[in-house]
């Protein structure tokens, strides 16, 4: 009986954090922001539980600006190229908790590479958000972590663009999880980190999500990570 | 997309490769001679390229004050250029050399893709030496 009961019991899901670097203007990318969209949706790792982010870089802004893209996300994929040793930037990039990282629609790796990330343990993190008055008040929690920085991004759930110019001419793009904003939001200190800020509210209506995570500034990897979708 | 397709096996390579095109540079008489050796499955943005999209391979010589380059033209046709390709750029000298070779150092920027990855812009510079008896405007 009691085993009975365990086997029915749902497995814990280690959170992993895995950040899609895009770009509207990018050929090769429809597929990875396909990819990255049913790793959200369906979640296929029974053990994990899979937080995505697309973050969209300006490199490709050449012929038609990404509304979505930001030099800050850019400037972002860059420190993960120095992190991790890589030659240079590209796109679409899939980084897996800020350790990993492959082409953004290589499936077969990146189940290989989130597999790996969920060897490592993660302290639990909690995440409360609410909208207030045009803000975002936002509550992290968490044990431990000491000198990590706490981050959140402010995600649109799902956004599309019909795109007029470039490689993507006259396909209408999905997007997953869009990052519209990124904060820092302070320095894990001493024996928790136990943190209220009230962010403000980007330019979406109301399908958004918040993602917390902390990040080791020195090696690029995801310590702790959690979402509220609203 | 169906579960069992997410992950599903693909021909990607695990490595992408982040500098997928060597050049190099040779002089004749009233050409450059551009020679882009591109990696299979690569293509790069002809200078020639006439719609919207990635920056088309652009071509400039930094001693603008001696050299004067006119238009260059692809060996290949069409808005890509793929595997071993040659771009011929015509010149001028805007004034006559003294008795040694001039160096000059011609700066390309392009951007290219495969059907995995695409490049952000990049720029490569070459060099080359221009002799006494190359034409003058």
């Amino acid at each position: 009986m009691l085993g009975l009961c365990l086997c029915s019991q749902a497995q814990p899901r280690t959170p992993i954090l895995v950040e899609l670097f895009t770009a509207e203007g990018c050929g090769a990318c429809p597929p990875a922001d396909e990819l990255i969209t049913a790793i959200d949706q369906i979640q296929p790792i029974p053990t994990a539980n899979l937080i995505v982010l697309s973050e969209h870089v300006t490199y490709w802004d050449t012929s038609s600006r990404d509304r979505f893209a930001s030099t800050a996300l850019t400037n972002r994929q860059l420190g993960y190229a120095k992190l991790l040793k890589i030659e240079g930037v590209y796109t679409p990039q899939l980084i897996i908790d800020g350790q990993y990282e492959c082409t953004g629609g290589n499936g077969p790796e990146a189940k290989r590479l989130i597999l790996e990330a969920l060897k490592q343990p993660k302290p639990q993190m909690e995440i409360t958000a609410n909208r207030i008055n045009g803000k975002i008040k936002t509550n992290v929690s968490f044990f431990g972590l000491s000198g990590a920085t706490v981050l959140v991004a402010i995600a649109e759930n799902l956004a599309e663009t019909k795109v007029s110019k470039g490689e993507n001419a006259g396909k209408t793009l999905k997007h997953t999880a869009v990052v519209r904003a990124l904060h820092t939001i302070g320095t894990a200190e001493g024996l928790r980190f136990d943190t209220t800020v009230d962010l403000p509210m980007p330019p979406i209506v109301d399908n958004f999500r918040v993602v917390a995570f902390v990040q080791d500034s020195k090696t690029g990897r995801i310590l702790a990570v959690a979402q509220s979708k609203l | 997309m169906r579960l069992s397709l997410i992950f599903a096996a693909t021909l990607y390579a695990f490595a992408p490769n982040l500098n997928p095109i060597a050049w190099s540079l040779r002089v004749e008489p009233t050409h450059f001679k551009l020679h882009a050796s591109i990696a299979q499955d690569y293509k790069l943005f002809s200078p020639t390229k006439s719609t919207p999209g990635p920056i088309p391979l652009q071509i400039r010589v930094l001693e603008a004050a001696w050299v004067k380059l006119g238009k260059p033209v692809a060996t290949q046709t069409g808005d890509t250029l793929t595997g071993e390709t040659e771009i011929a750029i015509p010149y001028r000298l805007r004034r006559k050399l003294g008795p040694d070779p001039l160096t000059i150092h011609i700066e390309v920027r392009y951007q290219s893709c495969s059907d995995q990855i695409c490049l952000p812009p990049t720029t490569r510079t070459l060099e080359a030496k221009l002799l006494p008896a190359n034409p003058v405007l």
